[in-house]
C-alpha cells in the first residue's frame, strides 16, 4: 500500500517540482511578481503536505524550510536575487534527488539541503534581518535540527556557492541594489560590507591581492554607511556599487586566462588598469568630503538595553552568536546577555564601536525593526544617555507577532491549516489564559481600520479592497473545485494497457468483417440468407464502428500538450546562457498542440540536443552579436503545430547559421565525402547529423565532441519521425522535426506482393494506379509510370524485397510522396483499408528503415508496415552513395 | 498438428539444502545435435505457426509469428550454426526464450527440430565446452551437459544475440545486393 502511496507521490511531486521550476524562471523574468512567488509558495507547500502525509520526514522538514524562505520572499523580507533563483534552482533539483530515494530514506535532508538553507539565509540577511530570522522564532525552531544546527542569520559562504565568487558578487550587487529606497538601508549595508569582508578574504586565500586591496576601500566606505557616519545618498550608492562591479571585474580577469586570440588593445589595458584606481580615489574623496577619511579613534564602550517582543526569544546560544554576526560592522559586541520574560525579553549588549550614539540607534532600530519595543543607550560609566520607545505608531505591541507578516498583509492571505497561530500554541502550551488571549485578540482590530485610524488610507478604499480580497478568494476557490472535477490522474501504464486491448479488440474486430466477407463471397443461398437473417454484417458494421470511436478516444487520452516538454527547456537555456556566457531569450509558440504521451517521453532528449545545439554553435557571444549589428540577446525559438497527420516542430536560432564550407571540408578531412562530391545544400546539412561529425572547433562541455546530432537522428527516426536542416548564414538555423501524432493505431492501406501481405499509411498514400504490362522499355524508362502526362518514377516492391515469383499482368502502383515529389510503389495487388494497430519490430530488425513496425491481420498472419518515405530514400541512397 | 503445446514451469524448483545447487535444462535436438537451454530462459514451446519473413534481412531470421499479440522475431539456429535450414515437419517447434538484447529483455523464438525433455543437473556436471572434437562454433556454448550415453550442448542465448553478433547480422543486411 504504501509502495503505491509512494509512486503516486513521486508522480504528483515530478509534477509539481516541474511547476515550481517554471515559476522560478518565470520569477527571474520579473522578480516582482507576487503571484509567481504565490505560486512557489503553494507548490512548496503541497510537497510538504503530501511528504508529511506519507512520514517522509526529510523531506517534509526541507519543503518546510524552503517555504519559509518563501515566505520570506512573499512578504518582502528577502529580495529576489538572481542568486536567489540559483538557489533555488538547486533546491529544487536536490528535492528532485530526495524524492526518488526508496521509501524512509535518511532521517535528515543531506548536507548538500543545509548548504542551500545557508545560502538562502545569507541572501535574507544581506537584505535585512528581520524578526523571522531571530534565532528562535517559531521558523526556524520548527526546522529540523539538521537545518537548524546551521548557525542561523549568519554571513559564512554558502558552501554551494564555493566554487567561485561570482554568487557572492551577486549577493553583493542585491545589497546594494536600491540601497536609498531600501527601508532598513543599514543593516542591508552592513550585510554588504561582511560580503565584502568575505570576498576579500577569499580574494586574499586565491592569491588577487589586487583584489584585496580594492575591496579594503570599498568596506570602509560600507562600514562608515553601516554606522550611519555617512548618510546613505544615491552618489554614495551609486559609488559603491560601481566600485562592486569594479571588484567583480578585477576578479574575472585574474581568474579567466586571457584568451591569445584576442588582440589587446593598449589604451584599453591601460584604462582598465586606472579605473579601479579612479574609483579608489573617489572613495577617498567622498569620505574626505564628509571629514571621515581618518578614521576616528573607538569611542568607547556602550552598554545597550533593547527591549523586544518576548516569544521570539528562546535560544540564547544561537543567539548571541546572530548578534555578534549582525553588529559586526558596527563595532565588536564585547558582551550579550538575554533575559527572557514574557511578554517582553530584555537584552544587554556591551558594544565598542566608534560609531555615533545615533548611528547606533538608528542601526538597530532598523536591524530589529518591528520587534524592537525599547532601546537604552549608555556610555560605560555614564548615566542613561538616550531612551527611547521603539514601538511604531499604530503597532498594538501585544499583537501575536510570530506571524507578523502574514497579518499585516493586506492582501488575500491563505490560512495554512497545518501551521497553528501562535495563540493556539500558547493556549495549547497553558503559557497562556483563554481569557487573557481572548482580550488580546481583541484589542487587535482589523488592518483596514488600523489603516483607517492612522490615517494612511480612505475608509471607502478598504471596503473597495475587501470586496476584490472576496472576489479573489472565490475564484480561486472556484479554480480549485473545477480542477478537483475535471481531472484525474492515471499512470501511464494502466493507459498503455488500455490502448493494447482497444488494439486486440481491433484485431478482433478485423477478423469479424473478414469472416463475415467470407461467408457472403461463398454465394451459396442459404448460407447468405442466414447471414442476411442474423444480420453479420450489420453487427460487423456496428462493431467497427464502436472499435473506430473506442480507439479514438483511448488516443485521444493518451494526447498531451507539448507544453509540458517545451516548458522544461526554459531551465535547460537558462542553465546554458549562464555557462555559456551568452544571452539567450527562449520564445515558444503553438504549446497547446497536442501529441502522444509516449512521443512527448521520448522527444526529450533529441530537442535537448538540439537546443543546445543552437545554444553553442548558434547564437554568437554578446559581442560577436553586436558587432554583427544584431541584438545582444539571442533568441532560441521552439514552434509546434499540426500539419496533417504529422505535429511539426520546429527549433531555430538567430545566430550565426550552418558554416557550409567548413561543414564540407570536415566531412573531407573524416571521409564522409570524397572532395570532388559536389552537394546540394540539404546534402550538406545532413552531414551534420552523420556520427562523429562536430565542427566546433572547440570542445565545450556541452557539445561539440560530435555525438548528439547521430543520437538526434537515430531517436527521431525510432518515433518514425524525420529531421529537416535549413540555415542561412548570419541569420540562424531551423531544425525541423516531424513526427507521427501516435504510435499505437493508423488507417493503413493493405495491399499484397506474392503471398505476403503489407500496409502503408494511409496519410502517405495518394492514389493508386493500374499498370498494364509495361514492360517493355529501356533500362532508365522501365521504371517510369506516366500519370495524367507526368513520369513518375516506382519502386517495385517485389523486386526490392526479393520477394520470388513473377508479378501479375496487371500491378497497381500506389502514389506517394517522397519530400514534395511523387514516388510510386509497385504491388501486385491492393486489398483495402486496414485499422493498423502497429506492433514494433524490435530492435533485431532495426537496421532495416523501411519498416516502421508490424502489424497482426484478421486471420493472425502478420503484415508488415512500410514507411513509403523511408523506402524511397533507401532506394535513392542506392543511387546516389553521397546521401546514403 | 501435434497436440505438443505444453507449457514449461520457468521457475527451477528451489535447490535442497545440502545437495549442490542444480539447474533444469531443455533438451532440443537441431540436426543431430542435442542442445539443452535453461528452463529459466524458456517462457513456452510452440508448434511451428505461419511465419513473415521480414524482407532483407539474412536468412537465418527466419522472421516473425503472432504470440497472442504480440510480433516475435524467430531465428534457425541450423542456418546460423550452419547446419542447413529448418524444415517443417511432424516435430519441428519454436521454443520461445528470453534473452538479454542491448540490455533489454527481449523475447526471440528458436526453431527446434524437436523437443525432448527437462532434466535436472547438478552445476558441478556442467564441464566447459571442449576446444575440439566439435564442428561447431564453441564461442556459443556455456559448456557440455552429459546426458547418460549422449552429451548436450549448453547454449549461451546472450551471447547468441550479443551487440556484435547482431552487428554481424546488419553486415548481412547491408551487404545483401539491392534489387533495382
Amino acid at each position: 500500500m504504501t509502495d503505491e502511496l509512494l509512486v503516486l507521490f513521486r508522480e504528483g511531486t515530478r509534477e509539481n517540482l516541474d511547476e515550481l521550476e517554471a515559476a522560478l524562471l518565470e520569477l527571474r523574468e520579473r522578480p516582482t511578481d507576487r503571484a509567481e512567488v504565490d505560486r512557489i509558495f503553494r507548490v512548496m507547500h503541497t510537497i510538504k503536505g503530501s511528504a508529511g502525509m506519507l512520514g517522509l520526514e526529510a523531506i517534509a522538514q526541507f519543503a518546510h524550510a524552503l517555504e519559509n524562505e518563501f515566505d520570506a520572499i512573499r512578504t518582502g523580507r528577502c529580495l529576489v536575487t538572481p542568486a536567489l533563483i540559483e538557489l533555488a534552482l538547486q533546491a529544487r533539483d536536490l528535492l528532485l534527488v530526495m524524492i526518488e530515494e526508496p521509501f524512509g530514506g535518511p532521517p535528515a535532508p543531506p548536507t548538500a539541503g543545509a548548504a542551500i538553507l545557508e545560502g538562502f539565509r545569507c541572501q535574507r540577511a544581506a537584505v535585512g534581518a528581520s524578526p523571522a530570522d531571530w534565532p528562535g522564532a517559531p521558523t526556524t525552531a520548527a526546522a529540523p535540527t539538521a537545518i537548524a544546527g546551521a548557525p542561523a542569520g549568519g554571513s559564512p559562504p554558502a558552501p554551494a556557492a564555493s566554487a567561485g565568487l561570482g554568487p557572492l558578487f551577486d549577493e553583493l550587487d542585491g545589497c546594494l541594489l536600491d540601497l536609498v529606497a531600501a527601508p532598513a538601508p543599514l543593516p542591508r549595508a552592513a550585510a554588504a560590507c561582511r560580503l565584502t569582508r568575505d570576498l576579500a578574504r577569499r580574494g586574499r586565500e586565491q592569491g588577487i591581492d589586487s583584489l584585496c586591496e580594492f575591496l579594503g576601500d570599498l568596506e570602509a566606505l560600507l562600514v562608515k554607511i553601516a554606522r550611519g557616519a555617512v548618510p546613505v545618498t544615491a552618489e554614495a550608492t551609486a559609488l559603491a556599487r560601481e566600485a562592486a562591479a569594479q571588484a567583480r571585474k578585477l576578479w574575472l580577469e585574474a581568474t579567466t586566462e586571457p584568451d591569445p586570440a584576442v588582440e589587446i588593445d593598449p589604451a584599453a589595458l591601460l584604462a582598465a588598469l586606472e579605473r579601479p584606481l579612479q574609483i579608489r580615489q573617489q572613495i577617498r574623496n567622498h569620505l574626505e568630503l564628509l571629514g571621515l577619511a581618518a578614521p576616528p579613534p573607538r569611542a568607547g564602550a556602550w552598554n545597550v538595553r533593547l527591549v523586544l517582543v518576548g516569544d521570539q526569544m528562546s535560544s540564547e546560544a544561537r543567539a548571541e552568536s546572530w548578534w555578534r554576526q549582525s553588529l559586526d560592522p558596527l563595532g565588536q559586541l564585547m558582551r550579550c546577555q538575554p533575559v527572557f520574560g514574557n511578554p517582553e525579553a530584555t537584552i544587554e549588549l556591551e558594544l565598542g564601536t566608534d560609531a555615533t550614539p545615533e548611528g547606533i540607534q538608528t542601526f538597530l532600530r532598523q536591524l530589529l525593526g518591528p520587534a524592537l519595543l525599547a532601546l537604552e543607550l549608555r556610555s560605560n560609566h555614564e548615566a542613561p544617555t538616550t531612551r527611547t520607545a521603539a514601538t511604531p505608531p499604530g503597532k498594538d505591541r501585544h499583537r501575536p507577532a510570530s506571524r507578523p507578516t502574514a497579518e499585516d498583509d493586506p492582501r488575500p492571505t491563505e490560512a495554512s491549516p497545518e501551521v497553528q497561530r501562535l495563540g493556539e500554541i500558547l493556549l495549547a502550551r497553558g503559557e497562556v489564559s483563554p481569557t487573557a488571549l481572548a482580550q488580546s485578540l481583541a484589542e487587535q482590530k482589523p488592518l483596514g481600520e488600523r489603516l483607517v485610524a492612522a490615517g494612511a488610507v480612505r475608509p471607502a478604499a478598504v471596503d473597495e479592497a475587501l470586496v476584490e480580497q472576496r472576489r479573489q478568494r472565490e475564484a480561486r476557490d472556484r479554480q480549485m473545485r473545477a480542477a478537483g472535477l475535471t481531472s484525474i490522474r492515471v499512470s501511464t501504464q494502466k493507459l498503455d494497457k488500455l490502448v493494447n486491448l482497444i488494439g486486440e479488440l481491433v484485431t478482433v474486430q478485423e477478423r469479424l468483417s473478414q469472416a463475415t466477407r467470407t461467408l457472403l463471397d461463398l454465394r451459396k443461398h442459404e448460407i447468405v440468407r442466414l447471414v442476411q437473417k442474423l444480420d453479420l454484417a450489420g453487427i460487423a458494421e456496428e462493431v467497427n464502428r464502436l472499435t473506430s470511436g473506442l480507439r479514438d478516444n483511448a488516443l485521444s487520452i493518451r494526447m498531451m500538450p507539448i507544453e509540458s516538454t517545451f516548458s522544461k527547456f526554459r531551465r535547460l537555456v537558462h542553465d546554458l546562457s549562464a555557462s555559456l556566457g551568452k544571452e539567450i531569450d527562449l520564445t515558444m509558440s503553438g504549446t497547446e498542440t497536442e501529441i502522444d504521451k509516449t512521443v512527448i517521453d521520448r522527444l526529450d532528449e533529441p530537442l535537448v540536443h538540439l537546443i543546445r545545439n543552437c545554444a553553442d554553435h548558434g547564437i554568437e557571444a554578446p559581442d560577436v552579436r553586436e558587432r554583427a549589428g544584431k541584438p545582444r540577446r539571442g533568441t532560441i525559438h521552439l514552434a509546434a503545430g499540426h500539419v496533417g497527420g504529422n505535429v511539426l516542430i520546429r527549433i531555430s536560432d538567430d545566430g550565426a547559421g550552418l558554416d557550409r564550407e567548413r561543414i564540407v571540408r570536415k566531412a573531407i578531412e573524416r571521409g564522409l565525402i570524397t572532395s570532388e562530391a559536389s552537394l546540394s545544400e540539404r546534402e550538406v546539412f545532413a552531414l551534420i547529423l552523420q556520427p562523429g561529425f562536430s565542427t566546433a572547433e572547440r570542445v565545450t562541455d556541452l557539445s561539440g565532441r560530435g555525438v548528439g546530432m547521430d543520437v538526434v537522428k537515430r531517436t527521431i527516426e525510432d518515433l518514425r519521425g524525420t529531421l529537416e536542416i535549413s540555415s542561412r548564414p548570419g541569420q540562424g538555423t531551423t531544425f525541423e522535426v516531424t513526427l507521427p501524432l501516435t504510435l499505437a493505431i493508423i488507417d493503413g492501406l493493405r495491399v499484397k506482393v506474392g503471398r505476403q501481405d503489407f500496409i502503408l499509411p494511409l496519410t502517405a498514400v495518394r492514389e493508386c494506379v493500374e499498370m498494364h504490362g509495361t514492360r517493355q522499355g529501356s533500362a532508365v524508362t522501365q521504371n517510369l509510370i506516366e500519370v495524367r502526362g507526368s513520369l513518375i518514377p516506382f519502386i517495385r516492391l517485389r523486386e526490392r524485397f526479393r520477394i520470388a515469383g513473377e508479378p501479375p499482368a496487371s500491378e497497381q502502383v500506389i502514389i506517394t510522396l517522397l519530400g514534395d515529389r511523387p514516388l510510386g510503389l509497385a504491388v501486385d495487388a491492393v486489398i483495402g483499408e486496414h485499422k493498423t494497430v502497429i506492433k514494433p519490430l524490435g530492435k533485431m530488425f532495426r537496421r532495416v528503415p523501411e519498416f516502421s513496425g508490424a502489424t497482426i491481420l484478421g486471420d493472425g498472419t502478420i503484415a508488415v508496415i512500410l514507411d513509403p518515405v523511408r523506402l524511397g530514400k533507401a532506394c535513392q541512397g542506392a543511387g546516389q552513395p553521397a546521401e546514403g | 498438428m501435434t497436440p505438443m503445446r505444453s507449457s514449461v514451469e520457468a521457475t527451477p524448483s528451489p535447490a535442497d539444502a545440502g545437495r549442490p545447487a542444480s539447474l533444469q535444462f531443455l533438451t532440443i535436438q537441431l540436426d543431430h545435435e542435442v542442445f539443452v537451454l535453461e528452463v529459466a530462459r524458456v517462457r513456452e514451446i510452440l508448434d511451428f505457426p505461419p511465419i513473415t519473413k521480414i524482407p532483407r534481412t539474412p536468412d537465418f531470421l527466419r522472421g516473425v509469428v503472432n504470440i497472442r499479440g504480440s510480433v516475435v522475431p524467430v531465428v534457425d539456429l541450423k542456418q546460423k550454426f550452419g547446419l542447413g535450414q529448418t524444415e517443417k515437419t511432424i516435430n519441428t517447434c519454436i521454443v520461445v526464450v528470453e534473452v538479454t538484447l542491448e540490455g533489454e529483455t527481449a523475447v526471440v523464438g528458436v526453431l527446434a527440430d524437436a523437443c525432448h525433455d527437462v532434466i535436472e543437473v547438478e552445476s558441478n556436471r556442467i564441464e566447459p565446452p571442449p576446444k575440439l572434437g566439435t564442428r561447431l562454433n564453441i564461442q556459443f556454448l556455456k559448456g557440455v551437459v552429459k546426458l547418460g550415453e549422449t552429451f548436450g550442448l549448453y547454449l549461451d542465448l546472450d551471447r547468441l544475440f550479443s551487440p556484435e553478433e547482431l552487428a554481424l547480422v546488419l553486415e548481412e543486411t547491408d551487404g545483401q545486393p539491392t534489387a533495382r
